[in-house]
């Protein structure tokens, strides 16, 4: 669950996952910069498969806007639609400049 | 609670997936693809296979349709977890014998509930619990033929090699620690535990992975032996 507020992204994380965050959060940056140089390169194999694993992953840990992002980074670069992807990427920039984790029993 | 192997190629996804299962009370066991799962399905039997499609290596097809042509393994649940929704693999899965299939993001309660009512219907098997994973246990190889456990909850156990005699057990034991093991509750210990043959297949592989010197178990056994273990063991001194 998230939500807006000005320039923050609002998470809501369940405290029993609070644990898992810290490594959690590095492997998604880890993977968004690998996105950003496969754009760089136009792998578009390669963006397909880390859109598909922020897809799956960063739902269940409460980053649905993450995720849903990591789909249509997927499903761009099935088609090699470059100003998807382009677009996508950059929105996934600004959500990561922005996250702000809250942890709350939902 | 059933023993459960996840098998994903995305850590933060097992780590997820580990975590709820392991606070329902399950045992759990994790692979990075499907090569190492099946090493690890050698040496341990599993309720339940929890497994992604999109894997490098080895996928998630190929490895279930080599542990649906195994007998051995036709006890063992499979699900698939996944970010796939497309008719195509679903329809795969069932096809190579999949038992039920999730489809990613994780969602607790779904991934649970789903879990639960599968186990409703095929209850898994009793296991001997293994406690192999940092920090709960340490152990080390004396000798060939004898191991040392310690594990934290329990105190100090000896595991030793099920064929040999009594007489050989305190050769032994008198040339490696320069003690003897013979006391009534120490020996007890002594012979529970090889009879175990998956945990024993279990430890031996930790213990070619953690080889320590000898002097070492010494030292290491002498410290545990002034703890707790003292009060557990008493005539082991």
């Amino acid at each position: 669950m998230s939500e807006r507020k000005e320039k923050e992204v609002l998470v809501y994380v369940d405290p029993r996952l609070e644990k898992l965050i810290p490594k959690f959060m590095t492997a998604q940056k880890t993977q968004f910069e690998l996105m950003k140089a496969a754009l760089k390169n136009l792998k578009y194999e390669d963006l397909k498969l880390l859109g598909h694993r922020m897809k799956g992953s960063c739902g269940g840990y409460g980053f649905a806007l993450l995720g849903e992002l990591g789909g249509k980074v997927e499903k761009a670069a099935e088609v090699q639609d470059f100003e998807l992807l382009s677009d996508s990427i950059s929105k996934l920039e600004i959500c990561f400049e922005s996250l702000k984790i809250e942890y709350r029993k939902i | 609670m059933a023993r459960i192997l996840l098998i994903d190629d995305d850590q933060t996804v097992l780590d997820l997936e580990k975590l709820m299962l392991v606070e329902e009370g399950h045992e759990v066991m994790v692979a990075g693809d499907g090569l190492q799962a099946l090493e690890l399905l050698k040496l341990y039997e599993m309720d339940m296979i929890v497994v992604d499609i999109q894997m490098p290596r080895f996928n998630g097809f190929q490895f279930v349709n080599t542990v649906r042509s195994n007998p051995q393994l036709e006890y063992t649940s499979i699900a698939f977890s996944t970010g796939n929704k497309d008719k195509d693999s679903v329809v795969q899965a069932a096809k190579l014998g999949a038992d039920f299939y999730l489809i990613k993001p994780i969602i607790r309660e779904q991934f649970l509930g789903k879990i639960r009512e599968h186990f409703l219907v095929k209850p898994p098997k009793t296991h001997p619990r293994i406690e192999l994973q940092e920090p709960f246990l340490e152990e080390v190889k004396v000798h060939k033929r004898i191991y040392v456990s310690y594990i934290s909850d329990i105190g100090v156990e000896i595991l030793i090699d099920q064929d040999l005699e009594e007489g050989q057990v305190i050769e032994l034991s008198s040339s490696i620690f320069h003690e003897v093991f013979s006391a009534g509750p120490l020996l007890k210990v002594l012979w529970i535990k090889p009879h175990d043959t998956t945990l024993k297949k279990a430890f031996l592989v930790f213990v070619d992975r953690n080889v320590e010197t000898v002097r070492k178990i010494q030292g290491f056994i002498q410290r545990k032996n002034k703890s707790e273990a003292a009060l557990k063991y008493p005539k082991w001194r």
